[in-house]
């Protein structure tokens, strides 16, 4: 396949984690990747690139966002990963920490999505995942401000879906349960097995089963699922 | 008359509006290297849109432009 044919995935918060697995499964794929977080990334590979890119920060969005489309003249999927969590009691939490959580959950998740959906509609196709948590159903203790972010998310994906489902674009959020990442490493055993048991399938979420739900979700043939949330773990 | 983007006068529906500014500031970017962001704060922040007519469109963008070369 051409390099102007092959499908263009970004992945915000590629440097660790959930978006570092899906950037190599991408890559695995065969897929173009660009990936970004704030500190440089060590993934080199074939048709990876990365941008030093704070998602909170309009402009250096919208400036990776136009190199983008100058490189490839298109954009297929995004994976709008990129998130930050603080655990705390809310009546323990500065302004400046919620403000920071918001800023990179929510917001970095709109004005990412707001200038992909513009690449996406030049060949009116798009694949929109995004990230939410099951913090939210659950309404874990401790997670108030993380979980806010998220709902914050969700509604963003629910009408998101609907403004864009004329140019061809999906837009979808998953929520999975803990999962073994830097985000997790710093909850405590005790209080990682007693959230776990908030779930009907109390264990860690894997990145293979990201993987396939995001695999399911960019899938050509689901075009007709958007608007929609879906958590693992039996959550929700 | 003229050609009414927003308003009662208007056939074009909001969405429409939205695909046609996304288009005017790709073609700028693609076809003549001028990255500019239409909808911005200036745009939302003025008492009468710049998006109302293509007259004020044009003069809107004309404005835009003059302050990226300045
Ligand atoms: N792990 C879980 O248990 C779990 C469960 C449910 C949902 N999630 C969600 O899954 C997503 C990924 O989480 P993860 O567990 O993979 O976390 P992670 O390992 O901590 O990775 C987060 C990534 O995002 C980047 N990042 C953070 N803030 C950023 C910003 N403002 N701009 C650009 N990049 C930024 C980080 O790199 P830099 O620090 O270099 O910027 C890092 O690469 C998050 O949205 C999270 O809320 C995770």
């Amino acid at each position: 396949m051409s390099e102007e044919q092959k499908r263009v995935a970004l992945v915000t918060g590629s440097r660790t984690g959930i978006g570092r697995y899906l950037a190599e499964h991408f890559l695995n794929s065969g897929l173009s990747v660009v990936g970004c977080s704030r500190t440089p990334s060590d993934l080199v590979a074939p048709g990876y690139q990365h941008h030093l890119v704070d998602v909170g920060d309009e402009t250096q969005v919208v400036e990776m966002s136009r190199a983008i489309g100058r490189q490839f003249g298109r954009l297929d999927i995004l994976i709008n990963n990129a998130g930050i969590a603080s655990m705390n009691s809310a009546l323990l939490t500065p302004l400046s920490s919620a403000e920071s959580v918001l800023r990179t959950n929510f917001l970095g998740s709109f004005v990412v999505a707001r200038e992909s959906a513009k690449l996406m509609m030049r060949h009116r196709t798009g694949r929109i995942v995004s990230f939410s948590s099951v913090a939210v159903p659950l309404r874990l203790e401790g997670e108030a401000i993380y979980a806010a972010t998220k709902s914050a998310v969700e509604s963003l994906t629910r009408v998101l879906a609907k403004e864009l489902v004329r140019y061809g674009i999906t837009v979808n959020a998953i929520g999975p349960a803990p999962v073994k990442t830097e985000l997790t490493r710093s909850i405590p055993a005790d209080q990682m097995t007693a959230l776990l048991e908030h779930l009907p399938l109390p264990r860690f979420t894997t990145l293979e089963e990201i993987a396939h739900v995001v695999d399911f979700l960019i899938h050509p043939s689901s075009d007709g699922v958007t608007g929609q949330i879906l958590y693992l773990g039996g959550a929700g | 008359m003229a050609l009414s983007l927003i308003g009662a006068g208007s056939s074009i529906k909001s969405i429409t509006l939205v695909a046609i500014l996304v288009g005017v500031e790709q073609r700028l970017a693609e076809q003549h290297g001028i990255d500019l962001s239409l909808m911005d704060e200036r745009a939302m922040s003025q008492s009468r849109s710049p998006f109302r007519t293509i007259g004020t469109l044009t003069d809107y963008l004309e404005a835009l432009m003059r302050g990226k070369t300045a």
